[in-house]
């Protein structure tokens, strides 16, 4: 009993981790306040979700999802490039409402309120991801990819360039940086693993509905971000693990979930709140928040 | 047909006029304060419950009731601002710093509401008869009226409070310009004060005629917040007139488009016209455009 | 090298810059002086690519550059040092200038295969620049934490190793003090001598007067005098400018 949960809270682990590294791809390192992350996460689960219902294989249902959703980031990026700082943020997080009106509304294809159900587990080329276990090696193969290819981009010069951007945009352009280009990539990449992470979550939970896409849900993995640190990967891993083990201890206390729910919140919201306040670089980063 | 239309316009301008007491509370803020306080909808939706556990727990008599919810949420915004704002603001934190702050503390109220009262609806029992009257063909019932006419005077006597009151003009220096504001003597962080009592009190009076219109829920915070602030975008954000003129609009292009789809879709109007004003017209229809870094 | 013909830029109600018109020589130190608020920091934004002009052209080398971006500019030529600082103050000094050497960093897939590595050349280049500019022990710092004249020496560097064809450097003597200031003196003669065109801002005028070729001075948006540095000393039109008699 105890190895099945444990073997639960590593996959969400995993699936926070690749949220929170393409959210700190964004924010810590080029400067992007993109409150609208979660809806990015909403279409790669709804994408996969209906991909791998209808029969499309696993491999190319993620991939797919990624796609789309990197699309969407890509696509987001164009108009709000000259919008600075909280009309940014507003912006994106703008953004997330409309994305999460249309997964509530457009029945046909959504189910709306009533969610997808019956999402299958992945089938790689015959191997099959049913059990909890073998999900685990799936979630720990696609975070080392996404770590991996993140890393890569952020360590490199391309990363600097990003970093360049993030610290004074203006002085990047008069050193002949396409910044509009560096921040549009930025969005895209961040978005494209939001929708690999959305497409674990669908096929892990199996079932789907718009209220796990809320901007709420985004509160958790703003605060991995800062908590970690701007601009460090490392702070981040260590603050995915805290922030997705710290509310678990309330669930052996024996309080009903009505009351688990909003004390998580509460948690969260409070920790968020004095993080910024007290300690705003986080554990390791170099950044401070702006 | 024109009772058609005449009935979306009333619905709309009941909505705007919603939309314009949250809005209008909460502009009076951003334009003194200079960045977005979403806690306000947390506010609106706390001093609901408040409201709620008054009257419909307590069984205090529904006038005594409201004045104290309007009294609970003045003194609630103020004491967000001391704890909350007034320490990062001396900090110098940036807007966006703020924002982030502002909805967290959005999501700590609504879930110390969800904590203490459940999430099933609430409703507050205070007007027995509210059946609706005909007016040219549309309905409309009393309850709306009310409605229309109480916000229709607040919005007046906020209006004569700006322009002639001692801190309504010192509010509006504040908004101007702070540092000039100062060098004449008016201390910021008194008007910022005030400016959290008397914002959060017209969110007071919102709530009161809310509750009664719609249900008590505890997500009504946030929904209400996006639809004033989105009004607020649209009239143009740093003046409250042309928050309240934006929260109308947008009650009755909300209306309007559900003639034309599906009625679900009518909150994907409000955020998609919030999306487009954003990223085109930033400061509304009233508002100057303000070229800050 | 570079010309401005018939420049104008308003602002609201205010004309910043008023039909103004001057060129630049090639191999040579220009100064822009003038009063404050005439106008020099305007006419450099507009070169620069930031605002867009009302009207009138900018040259450079014969060929029209009023409708290019800022990053279009800066690669057709033109390295720009800002009045005020603009690092990037969570880099290292070395990060800071390794990012003016070329723009092979904006390429993503070159980067993530590791075909962008920082070879020995760039290396060298920020190290010899460094030394130039006498601030080599400060290469592997952030550069949040340099104090304000290291900070100017960093983005001075930046600037140069920028590839460019003209520097434009506003106010680089600003805030230093004076010991750096005669080593920056010798350090930009030491530029021209190496065949670098110099166009500079500068409200030091025993500074501007060692270091300038020709001196352009500008008053409400229009150049009042232009001429080697002697003429401009003896200028009536100039002194009543500056001293308003």
């Amino acid at each position: 009993m105890i190895d099945a949960y444990f073997i639960h809270l590593l996959i969400l682990i995993g699936i926070y981790l690749i949220l929170a590294i393409s959210l700190q791809l964004s924010l810590g390192y080029s400067g992007l306040l993109n409150l609208g992350h979660i809806a990015f996460f909403g279409i790669g689960a709804y994408v996969s979700a209906i991909l791998s219902s209808s029969g499309v294989p696993f491999l190319i249902s993620i991939l797919v999802a990624g796609i789309i959703s990197g699309f969407f980031g890509w696509l987001l990026s164009l108009p709000t490039s000259r919008l600075k700082g909280d009309y940014f943020a507003l912006t994106t997080l703008g953004f997330s409402f409309v994305v999460y009106a249309i997964f509530l509304n457009w029945i046909e294809i959504t189910k709306g309120p009533f969610g997808l159900p019956g999402i299958p587990r992945p089938n790689i080329f015959g191997i099959d991801f049913s059990s909890n276990t073998s999900f685990l090696i799936l979630v720990i193969i696609l975070v080392l990819i996404s770590y991996f290819f993140i890393h890569r981009i952020c360590n490199s010069q391309f990363g600097k360039a990003l970093e360049a951007t993030r610290d004074d945009e203006l002085a990047a352009k008069s050193l002949g940086k396409h910044t509009f280009k560096l921040k549009s990539i930025s969005l895209a990449v961040s978005a494209f693993f939001a929708g690999i992470a959305g497409c674990l979550f669908a096929s892990y939970i199996t079932f789907i509905d718009p209220s796990s896409f809320t901007f709420i849900n985004l509160i958790p993995i703003l605060l991995i971000v800062i908590i970690g640190g701007l601009a460090s990967l490392r702070g981040t891993i260590l603050a995915t693990i805290i922030i997705v083990l710290l509310p678990e201890p309330l669930r052996f206390i024996g309080l009903p979930s009505s009351i688990l729910g909003p004390i998580r919140q509460i948690v969260f919201a409070l920790m968020l709140i004095l993080i910024i306040y007290f300690k705003p670089r986080g554990f390791f980063g170099k950044v401070d928040l702006e | 047909m024109t009772s058609i239309f005449l009935q979306l316009l009333i619905n709309g301008i009941i909505a705007g006029a919603i939309y314009a007491l949250v809005a209008s509370g909460f502009s009076l803020i951003y334009s003194t304060n200079k960045f977005v306080h979403f806690a306000h909808g947390g506010v609106i939706a706390l001093s609901a419950y408040f409201l709620f556990w008054l009257f419909s727990k307590l069984g205090l008599n529904f006038y005594l009731s409201a004045l104290l919810t309007i009294l609970f949420s003045s003194l609630l915004g103020y004491i967000l601002n001391k704890i909350f704002y007034r320490p990062l603001r001396a900090k110098k934190s940036s807007s966006s710093i703020l924002l982030i702050v502002s909805i967290a503390i959005l999501i700590l109220l609504e879930s110390l509401a969800l904590l203490f009262f459940g999430a099933d609806v609430k409703i507050i029992n205070f007007i027995k008869n509210n059946q609706g009257v005909d007016f040219f063909g549309a309905i409309i019932t009393p309850l709306q009226i009310v409605i229309i006419l109480v916000s229709a005077i607040l919005f007046f006597v906020l209006f004569v409070f700006m322009k002639k009151s001692k801190i309504g003009k010192a509010m509006r220096a504040v908004a101007d310009n702070r540092d000039v504001a100062e060098i004449v003597g008016i201390s910021s962080e008194k008007i910022y004060s005030w400016s959290f009592i008397i914002g959060s009190a017209i969110a007071g009076c919102a709530t009161i005629l809310i509750s009664l219109e719609q249900n008590i829920t505890p997500t009504m915070g946030t929904n209400l917040m996006i639809k004033g602030f989105t009004g607020a975008i649209i009239g143009g954000i740093t003046n409250v007139p042309g928050a309240i003129l934006g929260s109308f609009l947008l009650g009755i292009v909300e209306n309007f488009g559900i003639w034309f789809m599906p009625s679900g879709y009518k909150d994907a109007i409000a955020f998609i016209l919030l999306f487009i004003f954003l990223l085109f017209r930033p400061q509304g229809i009233l508002g100057i455009k303000n070229n800050q870094k | 090298m570079l010309k401005i013909k018939n420049l104008t830029k308003k602002f609201g109600g205010i004309t910043a810059v008023n039909n103004c018109s001057f060129e630049i020589e090639k191999g040579k130190i220009t100064a822009l002086i003038g009063p404050n608020g005439s106008g020099k920091t305007t006419i450099f934004n507009l070169i620069s690519g930031i605002i867009k002009p009302d009207q009138g052209e900018i040259f450079l080398n014969n060929q029209n550059i009023i409708n290019y971006s800022v990053d279009q500019i800066s690669n057709l030529g033109i390295s720009r040092l800002f009045q005020q600082p603009r690092l990037f103050k969570n880099l290292t000094v070395k990060e800071n200038l390794f990012l003016a050497i070329d723009n092979e960093d904006v390429k993503l897939w070159k980067n993530i295969f590791g075909l962008n590595k920082i070879t020995k050349e760039k290396q060298g280049a920020v190290q010899k620049i460094l030394e130039d500019v006498g601030i080599l022990e400060t290469k592997n710092k952030i550069v949040n934490e340099l104090s304000f004249g290291q900070k100017r020496l960093t983005e001075l560097a930046r600037t140069i190793l920028n590839p460019h064809q003209l520097l434009m450097l506003d106010e680089p003597a600003g805030g230093i003090n004076p010991k750096i200031k005669k080593d920056m003196v010798n350090f930009l003669l030491g530029l021209k001598k190496r065949g670098q065109t110099i166009l500079l801002i500068e409200h030091d005028m025993p500074f501007t007067f060692s270091v300038a070729d020709s001196i352009i001075v500008i008053n409400m948006g229009k150049v009042i005098a232009q001429g080697a540095p002697n003429e401009i000393k003896q200028n009536k039109e100039v002194l009543e400018a500056y001293l308003g008699c």
